[in-house]
């Protein structure tokens, strides 16, 4: 150590610095205070809407209004959950809409972000690429009826939503460090949402079990895994 | 559980499930470090505690993605560091240490004579005015590593660095210094 390293030593011992203000204690009413400021937590998320979601048509009118009521429901990425206080019933026909088929060597270059995938889950069966929400989204699906989809999007894009009623459990989770939600049990709807923060109606869908989870700038889904464990176990491996 | 002394790693994890009282106790045990790291950045006490309030707050709402088992304090002063750039930027602020070097605080022994501890004195204040004189980023490399005492990893966290850079300026730096205060 040089003589200059020692001094600067000594002039950190004897340095005056302002005296440290009562951060913890100011910090802590301010968390008091305010109980929406809490990190999300590993747990069922009982936020109940004073909005039903019943029907289709009415569900989806809903939903903006749910968006209102709940300012900070959870949100995984670009898609926002929000819990119904009553079940999402959708018609037996509601088909999960992924796009247009696309050949699987394309899947790069159909959508504006660097794909992602693991080998864990082998060659997919049908690669499906649509337009919103903006930069696409990727589905791949798997002979063993998975399906990965990807999109870009965080907390301040909001592109998609689900609503999830009350059988449904919400818990949260985490892969590989960045934050993640399984859906499960009963079915619930899955919807994008347009520029305007609107959910489109031809986008609602029934989703099955389902992990959510951030990557990055990515959102990634994973449906039909079946159990939460099996569902974590792939999502692991994607990169 | 009552009474159980709580390592910062329980704490943090029991923050994330949403426990304000650990929480505040990491604040406890942070603060002083992120007000100081505040100060160095904003140069005013009033924006380092508006600055280092404001990152813990932002720090509670980001713990969720925290990763479980990493160091803590690096992980906050980036935070801080970002917030008390944020702060300054509002206030438009020119910053400079602006701080004033104690009385003679030797400890222990016998106290040294007048003559002795004005030279000192003296050349504490030149060597202050010195590092105030460096460039931003030196005087801020210069500042974490040695008048806060951060780690070097904690250095590159606060100013948003790799390790490889706070080296590489920390050197610098020192040869800056040597020369403005006429070390060699």
């Amino acid at each position: 150590m040089s003589e200059l390293e020692r001094a600067l030593g000594e002039l950190a011992r004897e340095l005056e610095h302002p005296p440290t203000p009562d951060l913890a204690a100011a910090v802590g009413r301010r968390l008091r205070e305010a109980p929406r400021r809490r990190p999300l937590r590993t747990q069922r998320i009982a936020i109940a809407l004073a909005v039903a979601l019943v029907l289709p048509a009415g569900a989806v009118a809903a939903v903006p209004a749910a968006r209102d009521a709940v300012l900070d429901a959870l949100g995984i990425g670009g898609v926002r959950i929000e819990r119904t206080p009553r079940s999402v019933t959708l018609p037996p026909s509601s088909q999960p809409d992924l796009g247009a088929r696309i050949a699987p060597a394309r899947a790069s270059g159909s959508v504006d972000f660097d794909v992602v995938g693991t080998p864990r889950l082998g060659t997919p069966s049908a690669v499906y690429v649509r337009d919103s929400p903006p930069g696409g989204a990727l589905s791949h699906v798997y002979p063993n009826g998975l399906v990965l989809t990807q999109l870009r999007g965080t907390r301040a894009t909001l592109y998609a939503g689900k609503a999830a009623g009350p059988e449904t459990t919400v818990e949260q989770t985490e892969v590989n460090g960045e934050r993640g939600a399984w859906l499960g049990g009963h079915p619930h709807a899955f919807y994008y949402v347009d520029a305007r923060g609107h959910p489109r109606t031809e986008t609602l869908r029934r989703a099955e079990s389902t992990l959510l989870w951030q990557r990055g700038p990515l959102t990634l889904r994973l449906e039909g895994a079946g159990s939460k464990a099996a569902a974590l176990r792939i999502a692991r491996g994607v990169r | 559980m009552v009474g159980r002394p709580r390592t910062e790693h329980d704490l943090v994890e029991r923050a994330k499930r949403g426990d304000v009282d650990a929480y505040t106790q990491l604040v406890r045990i942070h603060e002083q470090i992120a007000f100081r790291t505040a100060h160095l950045i904003t140069g005013s006490a009033a924006d380092a505690q508006d600055a280092a309030q404001e990152a813990f707050i932002k720090a509670y709402d980001a713990l969720w993605r925290f990763r479980t088992g990493a160091p803590f304090r690096p992980w906050l002063l980036r935070i801080v560091a970002n917030e008390s750039h944020n702060q300054r930027r509002a206030a438009g602020r020119r910053t400079g240490l602006a701080r004033r070097v104690g009385e003679d605080r030797t400890s222990g022994g016998a106290a040294p004579s007048p003559e002795a501890a004005v030279l000192r004195s003296e050349r504490r204040a030149e060597l202050l005015a010195a590092v105030d004189g460096l460039s931003e980023p030196h005087r801020l490399v210069i500042s974490c590593r040695y008048l806060l005492e951060l780690s070097e990893a904690e250095t590159a966290a606060a100013l948003g660095c790799r390790r490889g850079t706070v080296k590489s300026r920390l050197a610098r730096a020192l040869e800056q210094l040597r020369k403005e205060a006429g070390d060699e």
